[in-house]
């Protein structure tokens, strides 16, 4: 590979005596000044300039910093001794500083292989880097695109447990009545098979009852069309039937439209916050607020119950392991959880969510 | 097979709107053995249900909630305005309160639980009879 050297150096004798230590090494492009300098920069590409401090057009310093911004390696050479000028040169980026009257060929040939060195690693490192953001950028999508998908498979599931499964087992269940009835017409009386038909009917409401609620977990029931607001609706009437819990819902105005797997998701979060209450506030009463500012859904749970420590919040028992996995969701989609809490006074649980996941 | 009961001339005349087959047949069965009932026709949409509901007239139509397309509820609506005095049943696979509320405001006449199967027919009849029948709405 051929390194392209810049040299800036006004004495003609330095310059010549430079030029042939190099000469063999490196291909030397030499400017005696500083406007020279400026002119072959903005023409050239160097890997490497070799600065002289004292120079007659340009304060030293100026040169260093325009060099640099270009983001080529400096290192000077110069009589300029002053040790506050040596540290501030350095401090400003120049790689090494040699003084003239010490330097030998060895020496600035070490030197420039060194910045040189430096200066490749540096360069392979920024890369590195770059592939790194964008392989985590990679992942985060994938696990994005991963927790969408599991929804929209459980949400398939859901369907045909109650499109196929619970609607054969109904059928079932009616031929059962009619059968009893028909057994009944013909005169067929016997405690064995009423009794056989009574344990079938059990069987059959056990079996619906048991789809009935697989179903509800996999997939909250929203029935197709209906919007999150309706649902959150549905799920307050829910907690007070199942758990005593009375729900205040209270919906924002400006609700955009809120694709599928987002509204599922937050009414999932939203279901798994009011469990929270039931479980742990020692409270029956709760506000479910669905909020909407600058394109970011908020869905927050607060009521007034026993509240706990917040700094404790790390060492949650398993327990509390489904709000977790759902955290963890709203974090791979860009959101974020916000838990405010204090003992006696209550627990306030907000998610923010960006509405633009595809 | 199940022995039809024949229908006596003054039997109140069902249609049907479910888009099961399996619930179809059962229905079928069920509702034909009921000399004071028969089935004048069974559709699996609401599209179907809106064209032919007109022609045949009957006395209720038993809807099922949850259809494809159209869902029971917008189809109760729809009949409603057209057909002011028909009455309508929808039945539910759901929860129970899920959509009771819903089903009321679109005009419907009564509301049982799929799982209720035997208060399908107590349903049918009380609204024939009396005008309403809405499904305990109580969590059990």
């Amino acid at each position: 590979m051929i390194i392209q050297i810049l040299l800036v150096e006004d004495n003609e004798i330095d310059r010549e005596s430079i030029r042939r230590m190099l000469g063999e090494t490196y291909v030397v492009t030499e400017a005696a000044t500083g406007n020279e300098a400026r002119v072959l920069l903005a023409e050239n590409k160097f890997d490497l300039a070799l600065l002289d401090y004292r120079l007659p057009d340009v304060d030293g310093k100026e040169l260093v910093a325009e060099v640099l911004a270009y983001d080529i390696p400096v290192i000077m050479l110069t009589i300029e001794d002053s040790p506050a000028i040596i540290i501030k040169t350095l401090r400003a980026g120049a790689h090494d500083y040699i003084l003239k009257h010490t330097y030998s060929e060895q020496r600035l040939k070490q030197s420039i292989e060194n910045t040189l060195a430096h200066r490749r690693l540096q360069r392979e490192t920024e890369a590195q880097q770059k592939r790194l953001l964008a392989q985590n950028e990679q992942i985060r999508q994938l696990a994005s695109h991963l927790t969408l998908a599991e929804q929209r498979e459980r949400r398939r599931i859901a369907q045909i447990l109650h499109d196929n499964v619970q609607q054969m087992l109904h059928s079932v269940q009616m031929h059962v009545v009619i059968m009893r009835a028909e057994l009944a017409r013909i005169g067929v009386v016997s405690a064995e098979i009423d009794g056989q038909i009574n344990e079938m009917e059990a069987l059959l409401s056990e079996t619906l009852e048991a789809t009935r609620s697989l179903n509800v977990e996999l997939s909250p029931p929203l029935l197709r069309g209906q919007s999150l607001p309706h649902a959150l609706h549905w799920l307050a009437s829910h907690m007070q039937q199942r758990h005593r819990l009375k729900v205040q819902v209270s919906i924002a105005e400006s609700i955009p439209t809120i694709n599928e797997d987002l509204s599922v998701l937050i009414f999932q979060l939203a279901r798994e916050l009011l469990f929270n209450v039931v479980k742990h506030a020692d409270i029956l009463e709760a506000t479910v607020t669905l909020s909407n500012k600058d394109e970011v859904l908020g869905i927050s749970v607060t009521d007034r119950g026993k509240g706990f420590d917040v700094a404790r919040l790390e060492q949650l028992p398993d327990e509390h392991m489904g709000l977790r996995d759902l955290v963890r969701r709203v974090a791979l989609l860009g959101g974020s959880f916000e838990i405010v809490s204090k003992i006696d006074e209550g627990t306030s649980a907000t998610i923010y969510i960006p509405n633009n996941t595809r | 097979m199940i022995q039809m009961a024949i229908p006596t001339p003054h039997a109140a005349k069902l249609f049907v709107v479910e888009d099961h087959p399996a619930m179809q047949r059962a229905y079928r069965d069920l509702f034909n053995r009921q000399p004071d009932l028969t089935v004048c026709g069974i559709v699996e949409s609401a599209e179907l249900a809106l064209q032919q509901i007109p022609e045949i007239q009957p006395d209720i139509a038993i809807i099922d909630v949850s259809l494809k397309m159209m869902n029971g509820i917008e189809l109760v609506r729809q009949l409603k305005s057209r057909l002011p005095e028909l009455r309508t049943l929808i039945i539910s696979g759901h929860e129970r309160t899920a959509f009771a509320d819903t089903a009321q405001q679109a005009g419907a006449d009564g509301y049982v639980m799929k799982m209720d199967t035997r208060y399908i027919l107590v349903a049918i009849r009380q609204i024939l009879e009396t005008g309403t029948y809405w499904s305990e709405t109580d969590a059990t």
